[in-house]
Parts: C-alpha cells; sequence; structure tokens
C-alpha cells in the first residue's frame, strides 16, 4: 500500500491544482462507491469533501461536539419556514459515518412506480438485484438479530396488532452493539465510507481533499473543465482564502440533496425546464414517546433493528401518505431534545429516561399530486435552502402515524404515550389516545419534525423536461457530468436510502467506468 | 421571507406581534440602542454574543429545573460548562445560520421586546424566573410560528447545554459512553 493522498484544506498555505481522470464532489454514499468503483478500474480519481476526515479512535462519543463536528449545520439545517431540521453528515463519508446503519433495499412499489408512472426503465427488481447483492457483500450487510428493548417493543406492539414488521439489515462487521453510531463508531465496525470505499479509492491512486467547498463548475461549451473549490477554516465554516482546483474530463456531482442541486444551481448549469433543486424530498420524521413499566434503557445497544412496513402503502403507492415505523432510541441530548418541556415538565419526564420508549415514523412522500416535495433555492451567500411548506396531505401523515405509533405503543405495554408535540398531552390508554390525537391541532414548530433523509432535486427520468439527468445518472445537458448521490431520486423511498444510493451508484459508476476505459468492468 | 429574517427584528414586526401597541412600539424600536448593556462575558466566545448568553443563561435554569445543582457552585459550573458548550456548537453552523441565532438573542434583548414579550423591564438577567418561565410558556403554546420557533429554539439550546454534561447523567441514569475518550476543545464537561 503506498502512502495515502489527503490534502487538508484548512492547512493549505497555497492554492492547489490537481489533474485528474474524474473529479468527484462529496465522498458519502454516492461519491465514495463511485470513487472506489473508478479507482479500481484504474483511473485517477480526485474527491472534494467539504467536511474533516476523523478517524474513528478520534470519535469523542459525546453528543454535542459530534453533532457540531460531524454534521451539516450541527444536524438542524431548517427548511425555509423552519419547520423541519434536516439532518445530513457532513464529514469524509457523508451521512453513513454517522446513520444507524438501517440498509433497504428499494422497495419493489417504489421502483414500479417510476416505471410505471415516470417511464424509467432499467431499475426493476430483477435489474437491480444483482447491484443490491454486490453492495450488501461488499459492505457487509446483514440482518441484526440482537434487539435492545426499544426495538423488542416495536416488535412486540407490530405482532399484537398483527402488522407486518421484520429484521433491519445493518453495514456492519465486528459491531459490539454499543448503540452510538449516531456520533461516528468509535471501533470502526459500522462499514461507513470513511473506512470501506473512501480508503480502498486512496489505496488506488486516489486523491482526497478535505475541508474544502465546492463553489462551482466550470462550465466551457457543453463541458465541465473544472471543479473550483475554496479552502475552508478547520471548523469547516470560513473561507481561508486559498482556492483549489480539480480538473478532469469527467465529473461526479455526489453532494447529496440540497447541496448538489445548489452546486448545479450556482455554477449555472442549462436548465431549460427549471427542474434543478425541483422535487426535492424529505420522508418527514415524526416522533412517539412513551413510558414502560420495564427498564428501556433507549441509549444502548443497537439503535435500529425492527421495522414496521405494515402502512407503508397503506393507500397504495399513489395515495394517502404512508409511512413506516422504527425505534428512535438514542444517547440523551437527541432523546430529550424530542420533549419540549419545561420546569418539572422536564425534570421529571427526564428522571424517566430509563423507561423511555422512542419510535418513529418516515412519511413517504413524492407520490402523489398534492405531495410535490420542496424546492431547492439559493440564499444570498450561495448556501442552499430547501423551501418545503407543509400541506395537508403531510399533515395527513403525521396525524394517521402519530395515532398507529400510539397504538402500537399500547399494544407494547405502555403506561403512558405522548407525541412529540408541544399542543399534546400524556394519554393513559389507546381510547384516550385516539380522541386526543384525532382532534390534536397540529401546527409549525409545535410538532417536532425532522429527516435524515432528504432526497431529490436532480431528478432521474428519461424526459429532460422533467428531470436533470437520465436513470444513469447523465446529467441530460451537459456531456461529461453525472450525479451519483440520492438527489437523484424520483421520489422518497419509503425505506432508509443509504443502501439504494449505494446500488444504484454502483451500477451507474460501473456504466461510466466502462465508458471512461473502453472496456468491461468486472 | 428569506430564512435568515424568521426571527429576526423585521420578521418579527412583519408577523404583527408588535402591531396592536404600533405607536408604543415605534417609538420604543425608535430607541432600540438603549438596549441594556450587557456585562463583558464570563469568557471570550466565538460565536456566542453577549447578549446571547444573558438570555441563555435566564432560560436554562428555567426549562431545566431542578436537574440543575442546587447548590451555587455546582449551578455555576453547569451553566459556565453549558455556555463553553453552545459557543463551540454554534462556531461550527454556517454563517448563515449563526447570524440567525445572533439575530433571535438581539432581537430578544430589544427594550420594547423585552417589555412587550418577556414583560420585564430589567436585563435579562434581573428577570425573575417566574417571569422568564411565563414568557417561555405562552411563546411555546402562541398562535404566532415565529413565537413557537423562538421557543422551540431556546429550549433546544437549553437541552443542548446540559444533557451532554457527565453532571447531568447521574440524575437520569445515563451511564455515559461506553469509552473512555479525550475530551474535544470547546468546554465539554
Amino acid at each position: 500500500m503506498s502512502t495515502r493522498e489527503v490534502h487538508v484544506g484548512n492547512n493549505l498555505d497555497h492554492d492547489l491544482v490537481l489533474e485528474g481522470d474524474v473529479a468527484i464532489v462529496g465522498s458519502g454514499a454516492g461519491g465514495a462507491i463511485s470513487a472506489e468503483i473508478l479507482a479500481r478500474a484504474g483511473l485517477r480519481v480526485l474527491i472534494v469533501e467539504e467536511g474533516a476526515y476523523p478517524t474513528p479512535e478520534e470519535f469523542t462519543l459525546r453528543e454535542v461536539p459530534s453533532f457540531a463536528r460531524l454534521y451539516n449545520d450541527g444536524g438542524v439545517r431548517p427548511t425555509k419556514d423552519g419547520a423541519i431540521a434536516i439532518v445530513q453528515g457532513r464529514t469524509v463519508g457523508g451521512s453513513t459515518t454517522v446513520n444507524w446503519t438501517s440498509s433497504f433495499r428499494t422497495p419493489e412499489p417504489t421502483l414500479n412506480y417510476w416505471r410505471d408512472h415516470l417511464g424509467i426503465q432499467g431499475l426493476e427488481l430483477e435489474a437491480m438485484a444483482p447491484w443490491f447483492e454486490t453492495m450488501e457483500q461488499r459492505l457487509h450487510i446483514a440482518p441484526w438479530e440482537t434487539h435492545n428493548l426499544n426495538n423488542e417493543l416495536l416488535a412486540r406492539g407490530a405482532a399484537k396488532l398483527g402488522w407486518r414488521h421484520g429484521v433491519i439489515k445493518r453495514n456492519v462487521r465486528g459491531c459490539a452493539n454499543l448503540g452510538y453510531c449516531g456520533v461516528g463508531c468509535p471501533i470502526g465496525a459500522k462499514q461507513s465510507m470513511d473506512v470501506t470505499a473512501i480508503p480502498d479509492a486512496l489505496d488506488h491512486g486516489a486523491a482526497l481533499v478535505t475541508r474544502v467547498r465546492a463553489e462551482r463548475l466550470q462550465l466551457s461549451g457543453d463541458r465541465i473543465t473544472a471543479v473550483e473549490g475554496l479552502a475552508l477554516d478547520a471548523r469547516g465554516v470560513r473561507p481561508t482564502g486559498r482556492r483549489v482546483s480539480l480538473r478532469a474530463p469527467w465529473i461526479i456531482v455526489a453532494a447529496a440533496a440540497l447541496s448538489s442541486p445548489a452546486l448545479l444551481m450556482r455554477s449555472k448549469l442549462p436548465d431549460p425546464y427549471e427542474r434543478i433543486g425541483k422535487r426535492t424530498f424529505l420522508q418527514t420524521h415524526n416522533y412517539s414517546l412513551a413510558f414502560m413499566p420495564e427498564v428501556v434503557d433507549p441509549f444502548s445497544g443497537v439503535q435500529q433493528s425492527i421495522y414496521m412496513d405494515q402502512l407503508t402503502w397503506r393507500d397504495g403507492v399513489a395515495g394517502r401518505a404512508g409511512f413506516n415505523m422504527e425505534a428512535a432510541g438514542a444517547q440523551p441530548v437527541v432523546t430529550m431534545n424530542f420533549w419540549k418541556g419545561i420546569g418539572s415538565e422536564m425534570s421529571e419526564f427526564a428522571r424517566r429516561l430509563r423507561h423511555l420508549h422512542t419510535l418513529v415514523s418516515q412519511i413517504r412522500d413524492g407520490f402523489h399530486p398534492d405531495s410535490p416535495g420542496g424546492e431547492v433555492h439559493l440564499r444570498d451567500d450561495g448556501g442552499a435552502v430547501l423551501d418545503y411548506p407543509i400541506n395537508e396531505y403531510i399533515w395527513d401523515g403525521v396525524r394517521s402515524s402519530y395515532l398507529a405509533m400510539a397504538e402500537c405503543q399500547f399494544a407494547a405495554g405502555a403506561e403512558s404515550v405522548h407525541p412529540a408535540c408541544s399542543d399534546a398531552q400524556w394519554y393513559r390508554n389507546w381510547s384516550e389516545a385516539r380522541a386526543g390525537i384525532s382532534a390534536l391541532r397540529l401546527r409549525s414548530s409545535s410538532v417536532f419534525l425532522n429527516s435524515t433523509h432528504p432526497l431529490g432535486g436532480c431528478a432521474m427520468g428519461p424526459d429532460p423536461r422533467a428531470s436533470v439527468v437520465d436513470a444513469f445518472g447523465r446529467h441530460h445537458h451537459v456531456a461529461n457530468l453525472a450525479v451519483f448521490d440520492g438527489s437523484v431520486f424520483p421520489t422518497s423511498l419509503g425505506v432508509n436510502p443509504c443502501l439504494s444510493i449505494y446500488a444504484l451508484t454502483a451500477r451507474n459508476a460501473t456504466a461510466l467506468a466502462e465508458r471512461i476505459a473502453g472496456r468491461a468492468i468486472s | 421571507m428569506d430564512s435568515r429574517m424568521l426571527l429576526s427584528r423585521r420578521g418579527l414586526l412583519q408577523a404583527g406581534l408588535l402591531g396592536s401597541t404600533a405607536i408604543w412600539a415605534g417609538g420604543l424600536v425608535g430607541c432600540a440602542a438603549r438596549r441594556v448593556a450587557a456585562p463583558a462575558a464570563v469568557a471570550p466566545r466565538l460565536a456566542l454574543s453577549p447578549a446571547g448568553e444573558e438570555i441563555l443563561r435566564a432560560v436554562m435554569p428555567v426549562v431545566l429545573g431542578d436537574l440543575l445543582p442546587a447548590d451555587g457552585a455546582g449551578r455555576k459550573q453547569a451553566l459556565d460548562a453549558g455556555m463553553a458548550s453552545l459557543d463551540d456548537y454554534l462556531a461550527h453552523l454556517s454563517l448563515p445560520l449563526q447570524a440567525e441565532a445572533l439575530d433571535v438573542f438581539e432581537t430578544l434583548d430589544l427594550l420594547p421586546v423585552r417589555v412587550l414579550l418577556v414583560g420585564t423591564w430589567s436585563g435579562w438577567r434581573q428577570t425573575s424566573a417566574a417571569t422568564v418561565e411565563s414568557f417561555l410558556r405562552s411563546a411555546r403554546g402562541s398562535r404566532f410560528d415565529l413565537l413557537r420557533r423562538m421557543y422551540a429554539f431556546l429550549q433546544s439550546m437549553s437541552v443542548l447545554a446540559w444533557f451532554d454534561q457527565r453532571a447531568a447523567w447521574p440524575e437520569i441514569g445515563y451511564p455515559g459512553p461506553p469509552i473512555e475518550r479525550p475530551a474535544v476543545s470547546g468546554g465539554q464537561a
């Protein structure tokens, strides 16, 4: 193994110009898998990442400093009206470094919807299966059978109600069941990009530049000639004045939803049908809190190992907002942040932490005319902000999932349930909860909403009037540009997205490698 | 509305919160420079303004109630460590978000806002816990999204400031991380 080439942006004392075969913006699920495939094909790969590159030994396991350092905007990147906090990683490995490892294949109803309603060919279940298998092997994705009580209770409630549920697959190797995935796996067991595809790409001659923000793509005719970046200070906040230029005949944008479309917009790339940044989805997450008679210890053990998907397609794929259900226990700051109490409400709640059971629902969006998603806009400083108004379609999903989560928690034996909403109250049984939640006033900033699954904004599709890239991630108007990340999905997914991004990227990056190399890549 | 302005003075005025007392408020906004001068921060800060620190030192004990140590030294340590941790957190946010946080603090420190919304003529440090609590409760249940957002922000900052501290853990039964790692800079207690 030769020395790995990593340039630390905040330490640069001169402008940096690198030349290669492919330049990649972003080192998360899309960027890293692309880098590995292209570097292994013998190409000189250049990767630029806005975050830093901590090693597993450097993760502190402390919540607040980790949110500050490993997440974009401290894990609370707000939508335009502030109603939803977007949670995205900003570190080498992107969100894979801080996600909870829940790995799902793209559901068949989603793939079929893309084919039947959006005309996307080649991504059917059979066609994608080999790519899912390849990535599952690569990242040691397998079912996880050691459930903490927070998950066990979800299974118990779902079983009592006869709701379909199952075991989650996770990308781990030698996992010690600590439950600290969200602050960076301290033992390197999580097979996130920072310990898998990125080091592998570096060992195959790739160069990585950290703490550099890709400012714009340099367009010349119908081709991009370079990625122009600004080096940032050690916190990743202020430009240092040093510039970084990555020159390559092929460019991959993999900066994720919000940031990928924003980069295309800042670069003023052709967008004749104004599609860039449109149809950005959040799969909005809402939460339900319950106290259980037994000790749950939600901060300990793998956070997510059981899913419930009985209601994801409850009204058909194109019907009312469906949602899944998963456990959402974590360390005290995350857990306490679901609760907006004051004084004695807060102290009484906190003192019962060990008995707290927390569920999350993810409300799928993008499959219905009343669910067009949000739009990315550029702020004055060039940064991205997502305008995602919450309409009645989404509120219906919020109310329905509050009801379902409460029903599930009471079925699992809860003593009391409280939706994560300041206007709600503690309900002592299911009938009280059903009445209370049905009448509950749902309004922004009172309902706790966030999203760890921002998707879309550079939608794929066959028709340039309705999409930004084709189903191989190739930009409709710029010859040497591809987008390989979660921003290409034309709807949300109905499941946690990481494996869908790995698999689609593996397919599309392999096709690109073959095109560049002019031969088949095994 | 630009996201930066959501919680700003202009946003507050646009939302019509002060509209019903426009003449009075107008006069007071006119002499907004008469904010109570905040005393120098106890430590040099990267991103937390003196006004922000004053406000959070008043809000944090109200939000957390008797979870905070009762004795003077323990409480001071909890607040000091909380402020250092928040300063480090805020200093890692993008500049527009940092500016928005500063704007909230500046707005809440304006005399007319303190008088009309919080119900106090004195500075945040001198305002009683009961007055702060009553402001927080009314903001939480307000019909104005802007005030509910302010509540969520201040409450959330208090949660961040406390529950990551070792001193918070025995009371809530959290054993702490299973692996000891050295703290990073930024006042982690």
